[in-house]
């Protein structure tokens, strides 16, 4: 019933075969959705950036990931932790400010002081994460889903 | 060929999943994840930000599943959703780093390269050379199309900076576009 040119269809399949979905995707969805939270009222950040500093690997190396939401900007840089398998993060939130970090790593949650805008977490296991902000004065904010 | 089948499974996947079969949600998933994988990917944006885009559009749905007003155009619903959000972070990155090379950059096919593989990927890497000749709009517009029958004309029109009536013109243009790009490259030696 479509009146659509062919040719898209060949488009379609063109782009099916040489820039599919990773193969993860639909696996990591679901349980994205598995997951969500519908008690709690946030407002979700965009991932802008993720880039590593130095060339390597996923996860080898300093990370840096940004988030924003409208005027909010997160930054979070991501190092090595004190073991093997573990991440430090240092994380910065502009506009500047006070309140609670909450970081979930699979069943493991951290949490960490938000201070003029700047918090730092040690350790956490690697892997996938996601960072709840409770700010003092504005709406919490949430990370999607990523990886470190 | 119509996907007209996708679309039905996903208004039925999400009718259940809205009367309280809790794992409907996963059949609609597996139905449209790959559909927004590729409108988003319309948009130039690198791979991280496609994945994290797709997550937000479902992660919109959970939250706000009661606000979409017709079950039937579910499909629909999650397209605009993320293309809307792709636009966003589309124009926040050029805003913020007007030369980023990422968004200038030819994205390149990731997969293997064209020898490994028979005529018919060669078909393909010819097409996708000849898409990625055209300007960003067109190279937008017709992966957009692509992937959606129907795309919704309004908010292409927003994205675009153009009259909805030129829309289907544009379409026109950028097929006649890519249909003589291939046979300029099928003449040559």
């Amino acid at each position: 019933m479509s009146e659509r040119e062919p040719i898209f269809d060949d488009l379609r399949r063109m782009f099916e075969a040489l820039d599919p979905p990773p193969e993860h995707l639909e696996e990591a969805m679901i349980a994205a959705v598995a997951a969500e939270d519908l008690d709690s009222e946030y407002a979700l950040l965009s991932l802008l950036s993720r880039n590593n500093e130095l060339v390597g690997t996923r996860g080898a190396g300093p990370l840096t990931v940004e988030f924003a939401y409208n005027d909010v900007t997160v930054l979070l840089r991501v190092t090595d932790g004190p073991k093997a398998n573990t991440r430090r993060i240092d994380g910065w939130i502009t506009p500047s400010a006070d309140g609670n970090v909450r970081l979930v790593a699979g069943e493991n949650e951290v949490r960490a002081t938000l201070r003029s805008g700047r918090f730092e977490i040690e350790s956490i296991p690697c892997g996938l994460i996601r960072v709840w902000f409770e700010v003092t004065g504005r709406d919490d904010l949430a990370t999607p889903t990523f990886e470190v | 060929m119509t996907d007209d089948g996708r679309w039905i499974r996903s208004a039925e996947a999400f009718d259940r999943w809205r009367s309280g079969e809790r794992g409907a949600i996963d059949e609609l998933v597996h139905e449209m994840t790959p559909v927004l994988w590729h409108v988003v990917r319309a948009y130039r944006l690198d791979e991280d930000v496609c994945e994290d885009i797709v997550q937000f559009t479902w992660l919109t749905l959970v939250r706000k599943a009661d606000s979409v007003e017709n079950p039937r155009a579910i499909a629909a619903w999650l397209i605009i959703t993320a293309r809307r959000q792709a636009w966003r972070v589309a124009a926040r990155k050029r805003r913020e780093d007007p030369v980023d090379e990422e968004l200038l950059a030819p994205v390149l096919p990731k997969t293997a390269s064209a020898e490994s593989v028979a005529v018919e990927t060669d078909g393909n890497h010819r097409l996708w050379a000849a898409v990625s000749r055209l300007n960003e709009r067109c190279q937008r517009l017709l992966r957009v199309i692509a992937f959606d029958d129907r795309p919704d004309y309004e908010h292409l029109s927003q994205e675009m900076g153009m009259p909805i009536g030129s829309i289907g013109p544009t379409r026109r243009r950028c097929l006649e576009k890519l249909k003589s790009s291939m046979s300029d490259e099928g003449a040559k030696p």
